[in-house]
């Protein structure tokens, strides 16, 4: 059977094999060939209308050409024969300027088998009509939780993405990754108060996956009733507190704590905060954190990375002490170390990074609610909207989403708009309980990093954390 | 010769309109852009990157009466152009009626202008002379503190692209712009082992315009090594001084709160405030899309509507929010010419060159004025709440004691809410530079909360 690639766009075996000559030298430590065919298609709400959809098709091939330590790139919107060969030319020509090599077979390794997301998106991403309708139920539960919800916006993303990659060696690998996303926004207003909730959910999953059994209408109301919790909030307080981090997204933490000072580009430059301490204790012995691109149906998984490597499961910090780093193959080369498995790009028009998965800490053994009962004074922090670090100072920033104080050992009144500080290898050492309530977020985050965006899932049990810097506007 | 290509290119785009209109569509509009990027970066004298690439992205908006639909794709071909006009008909035949659809109500003609209206530098730039100016801006940054050791990143890039406006009254228009980039992040060590770094950059529309390798690198390590030795200090309320460029992301605030969609969504904390004073009186900010060397100058918007210069505010009255067609239709106002566009997306308004006029006094004067105070260097994260304006973000910076700076300071926030920190600027340095599409001087605002230890 022919390739996606050969059917659609002409893409043959010895094309590939002609490419690969041009692009491989004899000094190349590593090369790939990545083609990317993708299909997305987004529809918003906004003033109680479903008015705007868009329908985005892009394809292309980047080709690299890594010579130890420096990688020429170059990538091609089109996928006929000159200007493939073209861009792989370009791209041997900055690393390698040795004359290019005879062509070289290419073996079809197979497709991945499919085991951790299903492999006919189309379809179970269903009709245009069934997500307008969706969305249309969106707007009407989230105005029908509360009558102060005056705006909802909402939107809804199905993307199916083909990739092939064929490497130095003439291995070809070949996947497709569907994705689905459905954020809901809502305001709320009283008086001339106004105020925002946002709830979304996602995954590598047909549309079952936000909208079955009402999940979307779930959705919608906790947006709802965010909105209007936060019309009641108090300014959030501001200095050094004991904060309890709530079960799912407020991972976060672990993602831009200490994930990204863990991938292995920063290391092996030295300009990462962690550079050199593996062994070395990072974070409480109650910490164990991981990152798994394995998890089924979830954002941040795949089956293959965009070098073509398995995606693992990877033990980052073992009972606070460092294990590893997350891993691309030049950088594992470089730092003499195992490929994880966690060499990803936005598109064909970036070379691949070492990047996160799912990032999360294992479960530990205390129940949720012992770990708010030992706090008499503190901040509980359910959700956060966003963060922020400085990979080689370590400091980094979280904004709360939803939180709310801790007065003797309960959960209080709500507080808006409080900020989270501190320093990335000190922050997982005051971690002093851990709950046994392990949840991924509800998939629907995106990370950036030197301007690639990929799609990742962060996760956390409930955990307390002592003498941590609020920021809030509250007077004392 | 250029000209010529220029006007085939147009001519060749306008078979997605023609067959959109086929299809049924009552109105239409296409933006396309065609794009060239040379990018580099080196590390320890060596390449450690090169990267080159062309595309060319192209989108369509279709309009069957007041439903719309939107349909993107790189595929300049015949078969590709239909395909998008029909992805785009198939898509809008399914929207709900939206009274407020449609393209701008004038059709005022669209300029084509020339290759030379950009820097034909841009186009095909030397990888030999990129690499060189990257290499050299390395090695003024390693050269220039013995406790800088290395660079997180250090780069040159150029860019140029030629954006294309298209609709089906039969109106076109086309324009070239061209960018060429330094940058660096040093990295400092403290005796400790512990590290700072502090990127830097410099953008200009014109090769001759772009600074050195030497000025950027001789800021950058300013910058860096002044963040060495950091710590985190009390929490409390002082006044806060914003740097420049820190600063300029306050304005990029204001420009949220004052964009077509954000208002017309309620969603905007300036929502009630047109022709009132939100900031002191005496400060001016302006939207100039026609400003020499701008980084977003645009003779025309994303809708083909010739764009003009605009006081945003004047004496510190807000005197114009900033509309494309669709949001001036649904707030019952008048356009402002200010959609931004990329072919993958829906016209929304955007700013262009954003800037608040300098003041008089000098950044040390306005230090001197400040007994205990932060110096904002840097911000981190995300705070700001558009719909309350609630600011809450990460900061380094200077502890100012005395009017004099006394120690680098990180691992704080700084909290308050933008209506109030914009009433409380108290001080506008005379230090305007437009170094990005939004730019402000120095700015003293008179309390914050500062939060640490």
């Amino acid at each position: 059977m022919k390739t996606l690639f050969e059917s659609r766009f002409g893409v043959t075996e010895s094309l590939l094999g002609q490419a690969l000559g041009e692009l491989v030298g004899s000094g190349t430590s590593e090369a790939d060939l990545y083609f990317e065919y993708t299909v997305s298609e987004s529809l918003s709400l906004e003033n109680g209308i479903v008015r705007s959809a868009s329908h985005q098709t892009r394809q292309g091939m980047g080709a690299r050409c890594v010579n130890d330590l420096e990688t020429g790139y170059a990538f091609t919107e089109s996928l006929d024969a000159e200007p493939l060969l073209s861009a792989a030319r370009v791209a041997r020509s900055v690393a390698e300027r040795k004359s290019a090599a005879d062509p070289v077979a290419v073996k079809r390794t197979g497709e991945s088998k499919g085991h951790l997301y299903g492999a006919l998106p189309l379809e179970s991403f269903g009709t245009l009509e069934s997500r307008v309708k969706i969305l249309q139920e969106v707007d009407a539960a989230a105005r029908a939780a509360d009558p102060r919800v005056v705006q909802v916006m909402a939107t809804l993303a199905c993307t199916a993405k083909w990739i092939q990659i064929v490497d130095r060696n003439g291995q070809m690998l070949s996947d497709m990754q569907p994705m689905i996303r459905l954020v809901v926004n809502c305001i709320a207003q009283e008086g001339a108060k106004r105020e925002t909730g946002a709830e979304g959910v996602g995954g590598r999953d047909g549309l079952t996956r936000v909208a079955g059994e009402g999940r979307h209408l779930a959705l919608a109301r906790e947006a709802a009733r965010l909105a209007v919790e936060n019309l009641s909030a108090a300014d959030a307080p501001a200095g050094l507190m004991t904060v309890v981090l709530g079960p799912g997204s407020p991972g976060i933490l672990l993602h831009e704590a200490i994930g990204h000072g863990l991938e292995a580009d920063f290391n092996r430059k030295g300009t990462s905060a962690f550079a050199g301490r593996i062994g070395q204790v990072v974070a409480s012995p109650l910490c164990t954190v991981i990152d798994d691109g394995t998890i089924p149906k979830a954002r941040g998984s795949i089956h293959l990375d965009d070098e073509g490597t398995p995606s693992s499961r990877s033990i980052l910090i073992e009972k606070g002490v460092l294990r590893g780093y997350l891993q691309d193959r030049q950088n594992a080369r470089l730092l003499k170390m195992p490929v994880t498995g966690n060499a990803r790009r936005e598109s064909f028009e970036f070379a691949p990074m070492p990047r996160m998965t799912a990032t999360f800490m294992l479960a530990g053994e205390e129940s949720p609610t012992d770990i708010i009962r030992s706090v008499d004074r503190g901040i509980y922090f359910a959700k956060f909207s966003s963060g922020q670090v400085d990979i080689t100072s370590g400091n980094f920033v979280f904004t709360s989403a939803q939180a709310c104080l801790i007065e003797g050992g309960k959960l209080a009144r709500p507080v808006k708009n409080a900020t989270l500080t501190g320093n990335g290898p000190e922050i997982l050492k005051r971690v002093s309980r851990v709950g046994s309530d392990l949840e991924l977020d509800t998939g629907i985050g995106t990370c950036g990093k030197a301007g690639q965006m990929v799609p990742v899932n962060t996760g956390l049990p409930t955990i307390r954390v002592d003498g941590v810097t609020v920021g809030g506007t509250a007077r004392s | 010769m250029e000209k010529r290509m220029d006007s085939q290119d147009l001519k060749l785009l306008g078979k997605a309109i023609d067959e959109a209109k086929r299809l049924g569509a009552t109105a239409c509009d296409l933006f396309a852009v065609s794009a060239e990027t040379l990018e580099t970066q080196v590390r320890d004298g060596r390449i450690e990157k090169l990267h080159r690439a062309e595309s060319r992205p192209v989108g369509l908006r279709v309009f069957l009466g007041n439903r719309s639909g939107l349909a993107a794709s790189s595929d300049w071909s015949a078969e590709g152009l239909s395909d998008l006009a029909a992805n785009a008909v198939r898509l809008a035949r399914l929207m709900q009626e939206d009274a407020a659809a449609g393209l701008p109500k004038e059709s005022p003609s669209l300029p084509s202008l020339p290759d030379d209206a950009a820097d034909p530098k841009a186009r095909g730039f030397s990888p030999e002379e990129a690499m060189a100016l990257a290499k050299s801006l390395e090695a003024a940054a390693l050269a220039m503190d013995p406790r800088v050791k290395t660079t997180g990143g250090t780069g040159f890039a150029a860019f140029r692209q030629r954006v294309y406006y298209l609709d089906s009254r039969g109106r076109a228009g086309t324009y070239p712009q061209s960018y060429f980039s330094l940058w660096t992040s040093p990295v400092a060590f403290e005796e400790t082992g512990a590290m700072q770094t502090g990127h830097w950059h410099h953008t200009a529309t014109t090769f001759a315009k772009l600074e050195s390798p030497e000025m950027v690198a001789r800021e950058a390590v300013r910058r860096t090594v002044r963040r060495l030795g950091a710590r985190k200090i009390a929490s409390g309320r002082v006044p806060v001084i914003f740097e420049a460029e820190a600063a300029g992301s306050l304005l990029g605030h204001l420009a949220g709160a004052i964009l077509g969609p954000s208002l017309y969504m309620k969603s905007s904390f300036l929502l009630e405030s047109l022709e009132k004073r939100i900031f002191p009186a005496g400060i001016e900010i302006l939207d100039d899309p026609g400003l020499a060397g701008g980084l977003a100058s645009r003779p025309f918007d994303g809708e083909g509507m010739p764009t003009a210069k605009r006081a945003v505010v004047e004496d510190g009255v807000l005197k114009s929010f900033l509309l494309d067609s669709y949001a001036a239709r649904r707030l019952g106002s008048t356009g402002t010419a200010s959609a931004g566009r990329s072919p993958e997306g829906a016209p929304s308004a955007s700013t262009s060159n954003l800037y608040m006029k300098a003041g008089t006094r000098t950044p040390r004067e306005i230090v001197l004025s400040v007994k205990r105070g932060f110096y904002v260097t840097e911000l981190l994260g995300m705070g700001v709440n558009p719909v309350t304006g609630d600011y809450s973000k990460g900061a380094v910076g200077l502890w100012i004691e005395g009017g004099e700076f006394a120690h680098p300071v990180q691992e704080m926030t700084i909290s308050g809410n933008l209506k109030g920190m914009f009433q409380g600027i108290q001080a506008v340095g005379n230090d305007l530079a437009l170094r990005g599409s939004i730019a402000a001087p120095t700015l003293l605002v008179d309390e914050m909360t500062l939060a640490g230890t």
